[in-house]
Formats: C-alpha cells, structure tokens, sequence
C-alpha cells in the first residue's frame, strides 16, 4: 500500500491523508449499462454531481472500446487485468486491447501500489443475479473502504450488503489501482439493458460516497463497527457433460435466492433432461451468490459460496 | 385449403421443426433443441416428423445474436436468391441452408411448422408472434393452448405491418410460429422460462397430432395485439439515446398506456410523455437487442380475430 498507515494504538484509530483524487468508473464491463451511461451521460455532463466542497471527482470510462459496442470486453476481461505479474508483463506481447488499456490505465490511475495511485475508485458495475445492491471490498483490512461500504450500507434507501473477495486472492481488479477502493455491483440486470431504477440507485449511491469521501476529509470520525459480510469461499460450477455442455440449470428453488444460506440437501441445480434435483452436499451452510450471472458461463461458474463474517473495522479519521 | 360446412379443411402437418438459436445467445431454445437432438422422444408425435434444429450454430458457439447479421431478417427473396459464395456473409449462407433443408420458401415441398423459439429481456411472458391473421391453423393452435393452460398463458402478437414486419427464419414453412419468452437475459438460462417454453411446445404439438388423428376444431375467437408502431429512445444530435425506459412502463408489457403516460425518463431526470393516439398496448419493452435497431417498446391494439374451425382434409 503507498499511503502511510498511522495506528494510534491509544485511540485504536487509523488515519489517513485527505482523498483528493477521486474516480468513478463505469463501462469496465462494456455491456453494464448503468455504469456506462452514468457516467457518459449521467456524470460528465452534469459536472456539479462530481463536486463536493474538498475535492472534485472525475469520471470515465474504464473500458472504452467494449462500451462503444456494448460488450462486456474485446478480447478479454479487463477486470482481470490488473494483477502486478499483468501489469508489469512486456506489452509489445500484447494483442490484447484490454491488457494494453490496462496497462494505459495503470499510468493514468497508479501505478498501482505506489504513492502516486489515485486515492479512491469507486467502479459500477451490474450482474444478471438477483442481488440487489451489493457493495464489494477487497480486505477488511483496508478500513477506509470498509468505512465508505459501511457508510453507504446505513444511508441507502435500499438494502446493501457487503461482499469480500476471497482471502489472500491477489488483486486483480481495475478498481485495486487505487489505493482504496470499492465496487458497486447491482442486479438484477440483463447486460445490454439499462434499466432506469438501477441507474437511480447507482446515482443515488455515487453521489453518498462523495459525500462520505467529503465529509472524511473534512474531520468527521467513523467509529469503529463490526462489518457483518459475505466473503467468498469457492465457486460452484454448472454439471457439463463430457463437451462441457451443461447438462443442467440453476434449479428454481436457487434462482434469484442470491445471499439467503443453502443447506445440505437444499436443491441447487435442475436436470435439463429428467428435471431432477441434484443437492448441496456439503455439511456447512453457504450463501451463494452471483447466481446465474450470464458472463460467468464461460468462466465455469454457476454461483459463488460464500460466508458470513464479521470483522472489527477500525474507526478512522483524516491526519492533516 | 377447401371450406366445409363449418370451416376450412386442410392438409396434415407431418412435418415439422423446432427451431432454437436463431439468435445465439437466446438460450431457452438452443438449450432444449440440444436437448432434443440428442433425444427426441419428449417432441415426437406419432405420425408426425418433429426436427429440431440449431438455426445459427455459429452464433450459438459464440454465444452471441449473430455473427454478420441477424439470421431473422434474412430470409428476403434477395438474400435467398444470391449466387452462392465463398464471402457471402455467414447468416446469408445459413439462411440459403436453411431454406434447402425446410423450404423452398413458397413451394409445396416446404416444412408444413416451423416453431422458432425466442428469448427477450422483455417482461412478455409467452408470446406467439404471428405472421398472417388468415392462418385458421395457426390461430386454432394457439386457442387450443388458451383453453388448456389458461387464457393467461399466453400473448399473441400479429405482425403485418407493412413497413415492420420482416422475412423471418420460420416464414421458410407454411405455418411459421415465434414463440418469444421473457423475460431471460441474453447469455442465461432460467428453469422457469425454459419449463414454460416446454409446456407450450408440448400443447401445440399435441394440437397437431389431435388435428392430425381427425379432430375438428370449432371457429372461435382469439384475442390479438396487432403491431402499430415502432418507438425509438428519444436521441442527441449525435445519434445516442439521451433517455430511459420510464420506471412506470418498464415491465408493463401488454399494460395499456395512455396519451400523457410517462415512457421515458432522461438522464437528468425529466419524464417525456406518451402522446400517441389513444389507447395502446406496448410490448418488446427495453429489448436488449433492439437498442441498435432503433426500438424502445412497439405498440399495439387489441382486436378479436375470427378463426375459422378446421379439420383435416380426408381426400
């Protein structure tokens, strides 16, 4: 991490510089509408959205090329892009346009990891799954974006939940540019649509986490909470037969059940030809999510498992 | 076609396809004809030649509409006639193939159905997309299926506007049926979607089997929403949508919708108004496909159609 973190052991408190460089990116995905349009339409022309008394926002985006025709990416997935190994790779390699842009964004945004990333990304994105508005963190110990999650969970007029990546996953998302950073996901949504309620919920949400950003800047304290979180725990794959067709779908009783617990026995998965049931197995519970997302097919994921954590977030305040 | 004292008497249907992927990333149909071309027994009748088959393989393995251009306006006298080429683009061979294998288009020896299985991010429900409001057959199939699973069950859209109907991949066949199920997002396949699909498909196969075995189906009523006009996003100066699909008439297909109705909300939140002229039905609400086409939502008006009874033609 570039910024400097003070532990004052006394106060249990964590501290941070001021957040000055602050970007919202939509379009990582090109086909995620809401992000797209918000910030093509929503954003850039309605500049004062951006403003707060303590710093402006800017706005773009991420993948350019996959938004002008709504895709979710030319060659590859540029949410997978930004690992250090990815980003440090030769680039006359690269025919890949997202590893290039990733590489294009990496000098424009960081360089990742260095004192002179930007201090905050907030990237929209939307899923085909039925999760309402999920807010996703990398580590609980990144308490500044665990703080803004929390912040944007307790002010929304929709419920939220806060997600985590699995943990020790190296980063590789566009938003781990930053130094801290989070990802709104909201669903359900199909990819090529924009669906004018997700769009509002987005705004609305933006707009909180530069007011949160503000207020931080200016000295409000954010007492220390327990984050209550969904962290990931492993993927669940489609059953495929031997060309790796699927051979069944998310059984109905699952569909659109994103974040409620399944237990052993607990259908998952409907046979295509006999409409059978194949069951959970496993003896721990897990709360599946991403539930038939429509690009996750391809990456051999029918719904991510997940469980329920809580950890101790730090309060924090800005050190002038 | 020779009239009785009741209706029309027609031909047998003895051979008929299920057409899935159309457009490829339309996954209830390419998800069942897979199914069903490796075993079929669920579609066959007796007496009657049921084909599955996959309409764009191309685009199904990419998982995506169309390779060069959409399969389902393909299907013009121009394109069916081009001279074969090495660098015709891929749907225009695939239509010229599938015209061999279930046409010609307009002969005698075309497939008697072809039912062409559509998924749309719409909130329609099962929709029937007709071509021709003289088709008895077709008509009395689908009342058929009214009666059984519920006047509910199903919409029926009749396209013979002049300036918006298209050659579609089923007009191959004598009696070509869509059946347009949503809403499922491109790229997705959801059980419950695909058990409706399936349900239908079973009633209108049976119906051909009835009709077949020599039922007789009374002349009847059959609520219709016959295509009116196609509406665009409203758009900058620079040809990009500049607002919304209006939360009050996103998913209410087939809802009526009034002069002065909210239909669109831009960007910086001002609603602009519906100010057609009277009563509409609007469908096809916020297609994912249909944004480079230039279409919002289509509208409608409801009409009762007369079908006329049929039977088979015992020569």
């Amino acid at each position: 991490m570039g910024d400097k973190l003070t532990k004052q052991q006394e106060e249990h408190m964590a501290s941070f510089a001021p957040l000055s460089r602050v970007i919202v990116t939509g379009g990582t995905h090109g086909d995620e509408l809401a992000g797209v349009y918000l910030v093509q339409k929503g954003l850039v022309k309605q500049p004062e959205f951006l403003q707060r008394e303590t710093f402006t926002a800017q706005a773009i985006v991420a993948n350019p090329e996959a938004s002008r025709k709504s895709c979710r990416f030319v060659d590859t997935d540029l949410n997978r892009c930004f690992t250090f190994e990815s980003l440090s790779s030769s680039t006359a390699n690269s025919s890949s346009y997202e590893i290039r842009r990733a590489k294009e964004l990496n000098h424009l945004l960081g360089p990742k990891g260095s004192n002179e990333a930007v201090d905050f990304i907030c990237d929209l994105h939307t899923t085909t799954a039925n999760m309402g508005t999920c807010i996703i963190v990398d580590s609980e110990k990144d308490y500044l974006s665990c703080q803004a999650a929390h912040y944007l969970k307790e002010v929304s007029t929709h419920p939220c939940q806060i997600m985590l990546i699995k943990s020790g996953t190296p980063t590789f998302s566009m938003m781990s540019l930053a130094k801290h950073y989070l990802t709104l996901e909201i669903g359900p949504a199909p990819h090529g649509v924009i669906r004018a309620d997700i769009y509002n919920t987005m705004k609305m949400l933006v707009g909180h986490l530069l007011d949160f950003i503000d207020r931080f800047n200016k000295g409000q304290e954010f007492p220390a909470f327990n984050m209550d979180c969904f962290q990931i725990e492993r993927k669940f794959d489609y059953p495929r037969d031997e060309d790796g067709q699927l051979t069944a779908c998310i059984h109905p009783k699952l569909q659109d059940s994103d974040f409620k617990p399944l237990f052993q026995g607990d259908p998952i998965f409907q046979s295509f030809v006999s409409e059978e049931s194949i069951c959970y197995e496993a003896q721990d519970p897990i709360c599946p999510i991403f539930i038939n997302e429509a690009s996750y097919y391809s990456k051999g994921i029918a719904f991510w498992g997940t469980k329920i954590q809580t950890f101790e977030i730090t309060s924090i305040k800005v050190s002038i | 076609m020779t009239t009785y004292l009741n209706g029309v008497s027609l031909p047998p249907s003895k051979r008929v396809s299920i057409f899935g992927g159309t457009h490829g990333n339309e996954m209830t149909g390419v998800t069942l004809v897979r199914q069903w071309i490796k075993n079929g027994a669920e579609v066959q009748r007796a007496g009657v030649l049921v084909t599955p088959f996959i309409a764009n393989p191309k685009a199904v393995e990419r998982r995506v509409r169309y390779i060069d251009q959409d399969l389902n306006r393909a299907f013009t006298p121009e394109i069916l006639s081009l001279v074969e080429r090495k660098d015709l683009p891929c749907e225009v061979k695939q239509a010229q193939e599938i015209n061999r294998l279930f046409g010609p288009k307009g002969s005698k020896d075309a497939y008697d159905v072809i039912f062409d299985l559509h998924n749309t991010t719409s909130n329609m429900g099962c929709t029937f997309i007709l071509e021709n409001s003289g088709d008895d057959f077709i008509l009395q199939m689908v009342n058929y299926i009214k009666c059984t699973l519920g006047q509910s069950s199903c919409h029926v859209l009749l396209n013979e506007h002049p300036e918006l109907k298209y050659e579609t991949t089923r007009s191959v066949a004598k009696h070509a049926v869509g059946l347009e199920v949503g809403p499922q997002p491109q790229g997705v396949i959801r059980s419950d979607i695909l058990k409706s699909t399936r349900q239908i498909l079973k009633y209108a196969l049976d119906f051909i089997q009835l009709f077949n075995k020599g039922e007789e189906f009374a002349a009847c009523d059959l609520e219709v929403y016959v295509l009116d006009a196609s509406v665009d996003y409203p758009r900058d100066q620079h040809g990009d949508i500049s607002a919304m699909i209006h939360p009050h008439l996103q998913d209410r297909d087939w809802q009526p919708l009034c002069p002065g109705d909210a239909i669109f909300l831009t960007f910086d939140g001002k609603t602009i108004y519906y100010e057609g002229e009277g009563t509409v039905y609007p469908t096809f609400i916020n297609e994912a496909a249909y944004y480079e086409k230039h279409r919002a939502f289509v509208t409608t008006r409801k009409k009762v159609l007369p079908a006329k009874g049929v039977k088979i033609r015992t020569v």
